[in-house]
């Protein structure tokens, strides 16, 4: 991921494309013309996107079979870096012309309003990816100060700033220590560290999205909500009604529906579904790590729907369902799980160090735990390497405590069905100044702000 | 919400955590913090030695002001040293020193201290291109203000801890002092000194073999003798390493004396050279010298100094 002043220009290419293309969708009766015209305008994007962000891992993968058969390939590598934000402004421009192409939403005739809509920078360079439905009518819309709008904006992306610098760049060092070396270690500092990477890319990319939606509430726009707790979903399902929601929704309406989604035979939903999830992975990056960690959850959907009814069967005859409280944890920590083991191949630098940590996390427990008690000179590894993972116990604990933080607010929004800024909203004023004064305190000090860049930059 | 309500609460916040944060980072933030962040908190300096973590920690300005505390130099000389990562010759420490700089001195003493390994450049830049330098990312070259206390944009940019490990995290065995000297002192037992001379035999090696002399920065070390003569006298120093460490560097760039001899000549300026003394000192690690020895060797460069001036 890369900014140069030069690739400005793809960015306009593609505006000015999509905004010829919407308009001449709407004018056009002619169902093949209109066809015709939508093509254009999505080849158009995603061959940017190809060729920016896949051409060099194709040539790569073409250079990897034909060595294979003793050839040689002449196709040379191309010496580009991605764009900034490219996928993700890509996807809301092909939104924009296939809902104008469905009739749903009218072509926009200001080039301008246009371009904001493609351009607009909160969400410009990692999401949500927006609709034009809930857009493009509020550029239209004329914008009065609203102070508690504003307040509200601030919260927000104070909320924000709390899980990005407080918790995800606190995580990162600790991941980092352990994923950019993963075969020294054996064991607990591979589970922790993939436990903690959950966070990490939950804190780093809510962090962002929230202080993407705050600084939009601010200027008056309302942005779509890209996160909703999805570490409490009781279903790799419902995990993907809670995360990434503005992609996940994105690929429902555009790829998934289309190839007939669950209204057609079984193997063939089976089929759309890994399909889709495959191509997902594949939007993260070109690599296959990403392709595997997108197969992985297309394949827990599909086992999770193959099973549901045995499993649901297997809960009412052991007497679960009577202890629904137990049931609904058993089935978020499972979910966790699940998803946890797909961060893997997400965070892993390559497949094989991959496949290494999921062999090794089982490995080494006994020592680790000795080492971890003993923590002397004789030990195989120190506390530092095993559980604080190149960190200190104080880094090591904050972390703990501020992850447990903010499940504790998850857990009360999950409860009051609402956020905590609305639920803090029954208490007298300077409750609420004292709680945000404090509560900002701990962003200042605990905040760690010479770190890492957003992690879905660069997507 | 009205506006006097949003803006009375606002400022409250923010000026109740503004205070806080102040008097914090004010009372905790000093020399046992990092390695560098004390040089970004002193005002402007009249004298300055500069080059990698050589000068950083082997000279100390109390030894060099104690003997020169009565001659023709307008203050005390500041140690604005850093690492070879951070501060070798080049565009970013340039710009960093001419901020560091007060503009009006003119009676200034600058003692400018060289190494073979502050004028190389990795073999891969074959144009030899200050913009994939690798200090380009370090604090040195990105920081706007140098003179600052306390300095919340190095606390926020580049400290790489949460504000409030000024207040516990203070590693004992390394301290910067208020004049820019570094203070090192770790194990000198014979096993530890000799475990850490090979490791950084083996690092320098292996840097060696991948570097080669830079036209470029050496371009940058004779634009900052043409700066810092504008403000004062300047002298380049080559300090004593570790007899390993001169072998290396021999090996590495056997005419860099030359080199400088000539920047010397061009310039009219001394070229004060330990090279041939180096295992005559008792170093911590074969690079750096043991504070004791540092004492000594700045103590030798003022008298050496002061004799050229009477």
């Amino acid at each position: 991921m890369f900014f140069k002043p030069v690739y400005i220009l793809i960015l306009a290419v593609t505006i000015v494309i999509d905004y010829c293309a919407g308009l001449l969708l709407e004018r056009e009766q002619s169902l093949p013309k209109k066809k015709y015209i939508l093509l254009l305008s999505i080849i158009a994007n995603v061959g940017f996107l190809g060729i920016f962000k896949y051409f060099n891992f194709f040539n790569h993968n073409i250079s990897g079979l034909l060595s294979v058969f003793g050839y040689a390939n002449a196709i040379p590598y191309l010496n580009i870096l991605l764009p900034i934000g490219l996928s993700f402004h890509t996807f809301q421009a092909m939104s924009y012309t296939i809902e104008v192409y469905r009739g749903n939403q009218k072509a926009e005739r200001h080039f301008g309003i246009y371009a904001l809509y493609v351009m607009f920078y909160p969400q410009l360079v990692a999401g949500p990816i927006e609709r034009p439905q809930n857009m493009l009518h509020q550029f239209h819309e004329r914008k009065y100060i609203d102070y508690q709008r504003i307040a509200d904006g601030l919260k927000l992306m104070a909320w924000g700033m709390f899980k990005k610098v407080v918790i995800a760049d606190r995580l990162s060092v600790m991941v980092d220590y352990v994923y950019d070396q993963p075969k020294h270690f054996q064991g607990i500092p591979l589970l922790l560290a993939t436990l903690f990477f959950s966070f990490q890319i939950f804190c780093d990319f809510s962090g962002y999205s929230d202080i993407a939606l705050g600084s939009a509430k601010v200027m008056g726009y309302d942005l779509m909500v890209n996160f909703r707790r999805p570490y409490f979903s009781a279903s790799i399902s419902e995990f993907w009604k809670r995360w990434h929601i503005s992609l996940s929704t994105w690929f429902r309406d555009y790829l998934y529906i289309p190839l007939g989604g669950n209204r057609v035979i079984k193997w063939r939903w089976y089929y759309n579904l890994l399909l889709v999830f495959i191509i997902s992975g594949f939007w993260h990056g070109a690599s296959w790590n990403f392709v595997i960690w997108g197969a992985l959850h297309g394949i827990y959907l599909i086992v999770g729907i193959m099973t549901e009814n045995t499993r649901s069967k297997f809960n009412r005859v052991i007497g679960l369902t009577k202890f629904p409280w137990l049931l609904g944890t058993l089935k978020i920590t499972t979910t966790f799980i699940l998803v946890s083991f797909a961060w893997i191949f997400f965070r892993a630098e390559n497949l094989s160090d991959a496949l290494y940590i999921i062999k090794n996390i089982p490995l080494g427990w006994g020592r680790g735990i000795h080492d971890i008690i003993s923590d002397s000179l004789v030990a195989f590894h120190t506390r530092t390497d095993i559980l604080y993972l190149g960190a200190d116990f104080s880094w090591f604990i904050t972390g703990i405590c501020f992850i447990l933080f903010m499940e504790i607010v998850h857990m009360i929004e999950e409860r009051r069905k609402d956020n905590v800024v609305n639920i803090l909203r029954a208490y007298p004023a300077p409750i609420r100044m004292t709680l945000y004064s404090c509560f900002l305190v701990v962003v200042v000090f605990f905040g760690i702000f010479s770190r890492n860049q957003f992690i879905y930059f660069q997507f | 919400m009205n506006k006097k309500t949003f803006f009375f609460r606002l400022g409250i916040i923010g000026i109740l955590i503004s205070i806080v944060v102040y008097l914090f980072t004010k009372k905790t933030a000093d020399g046992l913090c990092d390695s560098y962040y004390m040089r970004f908190t002193s005002s402007k300096q009249n004298s300055l030695i500069v080059g990698t973590s050589r000068s950083a920690q082997d000279l100390q300005p109390e030894a060099i002001n104690t003997i020169l505390k009565n001659s023709k130099y307008e203050s005390t000389v500041y140690n604005f040293s850093f690492t070879l990562d951070d501060s070798p010759f080049g565009p970013g420490y340039y710009n960093a020193i001419k901020k560091k700089l007060n503009g009006n001195s003119h009676r200034g003493l600058f003692i400018v201290t060289v190494d073979p390994w502050a004028v190389s450049t990795d073999t891969s830049n074959k144009n030899d291109d200050p913009d994939i330098f690798f200090e380009k990312r370090s604090f040195v070259t990105k920081m706007n203000f140098v003179n600052m206390s306390p300095n919340f944009e190095y606390i926020f940019r580049f400290y790489g801890k949460p504000l409030i490990a000024l207040a516990y995290k203070k590693k004992k065995s390394v301290r910067l002092h208020d004049d820019g000297w570094l203070e090192v002192s770790p194990p000198m037992d014979s096993m530890s000194v000799l475990a850490r001379i090979k490791e950084k035999t083996d690092k320098y090696t292996s840097v060696a073999n991948s570097s080669k002399f830079s036209l470029t920065r050496y371009f940058y070390l004779e634009k900052i003798i043409e700066l810092l003569q504008q403000h004062g006298d300047v002298f380049l120093v080559r300090l004593p390493v570790g007899k390993e460490m001169s072998l290396i560097e021999k090996k590495m760039m056997p005419d860099f004396d030359k080199k400088v001899e000539e920047a010397s000549i061009k310039y009219n300026i001394q070229y004060i050279n330990f090279i041939n003394e180096s295992g005559n000192f008792l170093t911590i690690d074969g690079n750096h010298l043991y504070k004791s020895e540092g004492y000594k060797i700045s103590q030798k460069i003022a008298l050496l100094i002061s004799g050229k001036n009477g």
